[in-house]
């Protein structure tokens, strides 16, 4: 599902990743492990292209990922679900709003939105925050907002971020346990965290990181 | 497709609401270029008119025939001269009469000799050019060469005239491309305002798959948007304008030199063409140098 073949992307203050190789199956839940400064953020970049690699090569789905022109690139990422350390949440906008943006990019129709809301919203247990703005919501319900999004879409892959980079373990804890869920519906989970007393019961596959090395 | 447009709309007229002030300073920027556009236009259009009488008043050629030919003669000659070249008008002057206008000096001492006067037919010329005048002189010259004198016409003062009338039009088209030029890249920093207010928003959209266009659109459109309230405010005042003052023609017969020929409703027409125009090529620039 996602290839890693001696992928180095460096950056300019010599951080980044070196020659790293690994291979993620569909449907599997994969942590990335490791310190601030061991790469996993650049690892999501690279699978998202939000950072190209300077060698090496990254197959998502066997699409060579540092290849795809502009336009390959979005209709790419609208089969990435992607959640966020700091949400990005549309202040100004409904959380009904925030969850059905991706659908109203790929201009699917309003009724069929407004159902598919009302059902993730459902799943993340927010149903009666529907009209609240996100500023109006606690760090934890924000998160489950910004899964809520990820899921709206049905994706093959999730890929995640410090999601619980900003929460308490208990909010951290119903987080994971919707990612985890989503996994067991076949649904490919990436998730970077440097929180491993929060995730040691629940690993079943993980790369450790350290200074953009490979270490477990 | 529905909620695609809905987004973008909803989206521009979001990012008009965030900078009010901002919105209305770029739409009044626009309107006021678009206020100097149409006097532009309008000067053009009475500096035209003005100086199309003005060339019809001025361009006469004069033709002297020699004065071994008799009055009748010449008069026919005149005559013959006009029907060739579908002149509209033509004066006819004979020696008496060209006498009459000679220097009382002059007059003692000839006025049993008129004989070396000869006669003169003055025809008004419409033409574009000095050049045409020129042609037309030769033309007419070579034709009648055994019955002509000389043809005589104000050619130095047309050619300077010609010459302040192209000064004068560089200068007004200069004026414009300045104004022109100073309303798109004022669009365009205030749509690169809204741009950078909104980085976490398009951060967003990319990440879900947005396309370019797609991103791009509610800047363009709110540069469209500035433009179209622009051309309203301008309206407005043109139309506003424009019946004040052609109540004021109405009156002042000097003044109906000054009204134009093009109707209100064409004036109305560049302003929603300038405005939109001005709107787009202004958030384009903006979009395209930072959204890229």
């Amino acid at each position: 599902m996602i290839n890693f073949i001696d992928v180095t992307l460096k950056h300019k203050n010599s951080r980044g990743i070196h020659n790293i190789s690994f291979d993620i199956e569909k449907g599997q839940f994969v942590y990335l492990m490791g310190p601030t400064g061991a790469g996993k953020s650049t690892i999501i970049n690279s699978i998202i292209k939000s950072a190209t690699p300077d060698s090496g090569q990254i197959l998502v789905n066997n699409l060579d990922v540092s290849k795809l022109s502009d336009h390959n690139l979005s209709q790419y990422r609208r089969d990435i679900g992607m959640v966020f350390q700091d949400f990005k949440l549309i202040d100004d906008r409904t959380i009904a709003e925030n969850i059905a943006l991706p659908l109203q990019i790929i201009g699917i129709q309003k009724s069929i939105i407004y159902n598919k809301v009302q059902d993730v919203l459902n799943k993340v247990g927010l149903k009666h925050k529907v009209n609240s703005k996100p500023n109006e919501l606690s760090g934890g319900e924000q998160q489950k907002i910004c899964v809520a999004r990820a899921l709206i879409k049905n994706p093959k892959i999730i890929i995640a971020d410090e999601p619980t980079g900003n929460l308490d373990p208990s909010s951290s804890d119903d987080i994971i346990d919707l990612l985890e869920q989503e996994s067991n519906n076949g649904t490919t989970i990436v998730m970077a965290t440097h929180n491993y007393p929060l995730i040691e019961n629940r690993i079943k596959h993980f790369i450790e990181l350290n200074n953009g090395r490979v270490v477990r | 497709m529905i909620e695609q447009l809905k987004f973008i709309f909803l989206e521009s007229i979001k990012s008009i609401k965030r900078f009010p002030i901002y919105s209305i300073i770029s739409s009044l920027t626009i309107m006021v270029c678009l206020i100097i556009i149409t006097f532009i236009i309008y000067l053009s259009d009475i500096t035209n008119n003005l100086s199309k009488n003005f060339k019809k008043n001025e361009s006469v050629l004069k033709v002297f025939i020699k004065n071994d030919i008799n009055i009748e003669e010449s008069l026919k000659i005149c005559q013959d001269i006009k029907d060739v070249y579908k002149f509209d008008i033509m004066t006819f002057e004979d020696r008496n009469n060209l006498f009459s206008k000679i220097d009382i000096n002059l007059k003692t001492w000839h006025q049993d000799d008129l004989e070396f006067i000869p006669c003169l037919c003055s025809f008004n010329i419409d033409v574009e050019s000095v050049e045409e005048i020129d042609d037309l002189s030769i033309s007419i010259f070579d034709k009648y060469k055994n019955e002509i004198e000389k043809i005589v016409y104000p050619r130095k003062y047309l050619v300077r005239f010609e010459e302040i009338l192209s000064l004068a039009y560089s200068v007004i088209f200069l004026i414009g491309l300045i104004v022109f030029i100073v309303s798109i890249y004022n669009i365009s920093n205030i749509i690169k305002l809204s741009i950078e207010s909104r980085k976490n928003v398009i951060d967003i959209l990319k990440l879900h798959g947005a396309s370019k266009i797609f991103i791009k659109s509610p800047y363009v459109l709110e540069g469209i948007i500035h433009g179209l309230i622009g051309f309203v405010l301008s309206s407005l005042f043109i139309f506003i304008s424009f019946n004040l003052f052609s109540s004021f023609a109405y009156e002042h017969f000097l003044a109906q030199s000054l009204v134009t020929s093009i109707s209100l409703k064409v004036y109305i027409l560049i302003n929603l063409i300038f405005g939109v125009i001005l709107g787009f090529i202004g958030s384009n620039l903006a979009t395209s140098n930072y959204l890229e």
